[in-house]
């Protein structure tokens, strides 16, 4: 098996608060092989576009705070990396594609300026203007653009929000970075603009190369693009398998009830279930299983300490006492004796 | 571009009518006999009626406030009772050099109040940020004229560092004039001695004008650079690599600038306010100083002019700013 170009281990990020630090990733282990398709998924909230950004040094410090773990990039440590080296490996080595392509470009800049001086940070300054604009109108032909001299002479607001965010995706891939991160790229989107732009980044990623995180709270989305997913439940990966082994076999109660609150076009809407109870509290963060007091299986092991990951297939593993051996019961231990 | 120049210059100009009725009409409503003060105390009735009569002030006010436009398009704001001159002359004095100090304050104000706010905004809730943020409390809680008094009294008197009072020292030549403004003055006439005695002159009824302005400025930097700093664009920018120094200085203020510039041309109409204050203090002859003499001593006509010179000075700020605002964010520019 290849080395992976991201391992993420054991990472814990909180942010500090005056109520003190707030867990907002409790310990993510995770490797993405080289062109992969990875989707990220779970609630608003859960810590997806958190554990992406913190991991690449995106977050404002203070409040955010490493607490413990390790980011490699290709082999080379991330964590405690000073601001000068991790811009450097920003835009050149890993891009970044954001939610909401309305807010993400600056608004008093053309767009011609901002591709041009994103393009120069990612060469460190080695290209020069005339070549980077160059690379710019040759990038925003790649992304479809109709027009490019007009649209790299235009500010943002003469865009469209499909355009803007061919224009972000321009930018991002125009240093052929070896990772991208497309943080709910389609969410802002109109479907018809949606579908398009999912398949202009199918392309480039099959084009370029490209190995890819694709965060989401769509399965649908993630299942067009993705070839893996990893679902996330409060600052924690709770099931990590192949697209198709999420959907024929997901083992995790969590991503069960995600799956049933799917739309289906053949019911009727009013058939769509949802997960009762709400998120943990994660400046006191529970113990066992953040996802116990919602589980209708949890029983005394899920919140009596950390659960590991059960592995059920190659590539599929799910953090569920349901398939560790003991079940939530807690098997023959203490815990059988005292119940 | 030039159609919206166009437009607020139709407006600016309905403006100043809109503000010559109220001055025409403050000055008419006020208590007093303008024709017995211009005649003099120990004036007959007879003498009082005459001069009332050749200055027209027997007839109806709506017809002699269009006497009194008709002047002002000709250029003839009527005769101080005070300086025995023509309102026009003693403007073309004085108006040059309350516009020299302001315009020397204002910058002053900009120059070191938009840096400041970006710093305290970037070094946000560290010692640098604390120290600057006290500057911008004491420059709003401080009340103008006694700061005044305080930098004379300190500066001037205890360390003699500046000069008290005036534009000039007594013994030194005036420049020629030109603009009237005396640094503008002895810098064309290459006499840079000259040039830093006026600015030496100036220097301490600046710094009393501009630290409210300077203040103002810091902490409505300060809060959008904090504001700019945290948006979308930024984390873009930031992703894609690009340094500090093009995020702060580029990316962050130029969107932060704009309601700064708001805040700026809010704080000249206040500067010019406030000369009235600060020229009193420093002996400074000025219109401000101007003004005050002649409200003392029922003076109106130059009281309406310089009402109008300020209103008129305001007028064409907020339309300079307004400009800005168009060079600056293509958005506004779109919807011209």
């Amino acid at each position: 098996m290849t080395d992976p170009l991201l391992s993420i281990r054991g990472l814990e990020l909180a942010f500090d608060t005056f109520d003190g630090p707030y867990h907002a990733i409790g310990g993510v282990t995770l490797d993405l092989r080289p062109g992969e398709a990875l989707g990220l998924v779970g609630e608003t909230g859960c810590g997806k576009s958190v554990l992406t950004r913190a991991a690449f040094g995106l977050l404002p410090s203070p409040p955010a705070r490493i607490v413990a773990g390790s980011v490699k990039l290709a082999g080379r440590e991330l964590v405690g990396l000073p601001e000068r080296d991790l811009r450097s490996i920003r835009g050149a080595e890993v891009a970044m594609i954001f939610q909401d392509p309305m807010t993400y470009l600056n608004p008093v800049f053309r767009v011609g300026t901002q591709l041009v001086d994103a393009i120069r940070a990612q060469s460190k300054g080695r290209i020069r203007k005339a070549e980077a604009k160059d690379i710019a109108l040759a990038m925003l032909e790649k992304v479809h653009l109709p027009n490019p001299e007009r649209q790299f002479r235009a500010y943002p607001h003469e865009l469209s929000g499909g355009m803007r965010q061919r224009v972000l995706i321009a930018m991002a891939l125009a240093a052929k970075p070896r990772l991208l991160i497309a943080d709910e790229p389609t969410t802002a989107l109109d479907v018809t603009i949606q579908a398009q732009i999912l398949r202009l980044m199918g392309e480039l990623v099959e084009d370029m190369g490209l190995t890819m995180i694709m965060i989401s709270h769509d399965l649908g989305v993630v299942a067009q693009v993705c070839s893996r997913v990893a679902v996330m439940y409060a600052g924690q990966i709770v099931e990590d398998a192949p697209v198709e082994r999420i959907f024929d076999a997901p083992s995790h109660p969590y991503t069960r009830g995600l799956l049933k609150a799917l739309p289906h076009p053949f019911k009727p809407a009013d058939s769509l279930a949802s997960i009762p109870g709400s998120l943990p509290d994660l400046l006191h963060p529970p113990t066992g299983c953040r996802f116990a007091p919602r589980c209708p299986h949890a029983g005394p092991a899920c919140v009596s300490g950390p659960v590991p990951f059960a592995d059920l297939a190659p590539g599929h593993r799910a953090a569920c006492r349901l398939h560790l051996e003991g079940g939530v019961l807690g098997g023959t231990g203490a815990l059988a004796e005292t119940a | 571009m030039s159609r919206l120049i166009l437009k607020r210059l139709a407006l600016t100009a309905l403006m100043l009518l809109g503000l010559a009725v109220v001055t025409f009409t403050v000055a008419n409503i006020a208590p007093g006999d303008p024709a017995r003060l211009a005649a003099g105390p120990d004036a007959t009735q007879e003498m009082v009626e005459r001069i009332r009569v050749e200055r027209g002030l027997d007839q109806p006010l709506p017809l002699r406030f269009a006497y009194y436009v008709s002047d002002l398009l000709t250029g003839d704001l009527g005769t101080s009772v005070y300086t025995g001159r023509p309102v026009a002359e003693d403007m073309a004095t004085f108006l040059p050099a309350t516009l020299e100090l302001v315009l020397f304050a204002i910058t002053l104000a900009i120059v070191f109040g938009i840096p400041l706010g970006v710093a305290a905004a970037v070094r946000q809730n560290k010692a640098s940020d604390h120290l600057i943020r006290l500057i911008a409390v004491s420059g709003v809680a401080l009340p103008m004229f006694w700061l005044g008094l305080m930098l004379q009294w300190y500066l001037a008197l205890e360390l003699d560092l500046f000069p008290l009072r005036g534009r000039l020292g007594v013994f030194s030549d005036v420049p020629p004039t030109i603009t009237g403004m005396y640094t503008v003055d002895a810098l064309l006439a290459g006499r840079l001695d000259t040039f830093a005695e006026a600015l030496r002159h100036m220097l301490l009824p600046a710094l009393a004008l501009s630290l409210p302005a300077l203040a103002a400025i810091i902490r409505v930097n300060r809060a959008e650079m904090l504001e700019v700093l945290g948006r979308d664009y930024v984390v873009n920018a930031r992703a894609q690599g690009i340094g500090p120094g093009r995020i702060i200085g580029a990316y962050a203020l130029k969107n932060a600038i704009l309601p700064t510039l708001a805040m700026i041309g809010l704080r000249f109409g206040w500067m010019l306010g406030g000369t009235v204050l600060v020229e009193g203090v420093f002996d400074f002859p000025g219109i401000g100083l101007y003004a005050a003499k002649a409200a003392v001593s029922s003076d109106f006509e130059p009281i309406m002019a310089v009402t109008l010179a300020l209103g008129a000075a305001f007028m064409l700020t907020n339309l300079v700013i307004d400009l800005l605002y168009a060079a600056l964010d293509p958005r506004v520019r779109a919807q011209i």
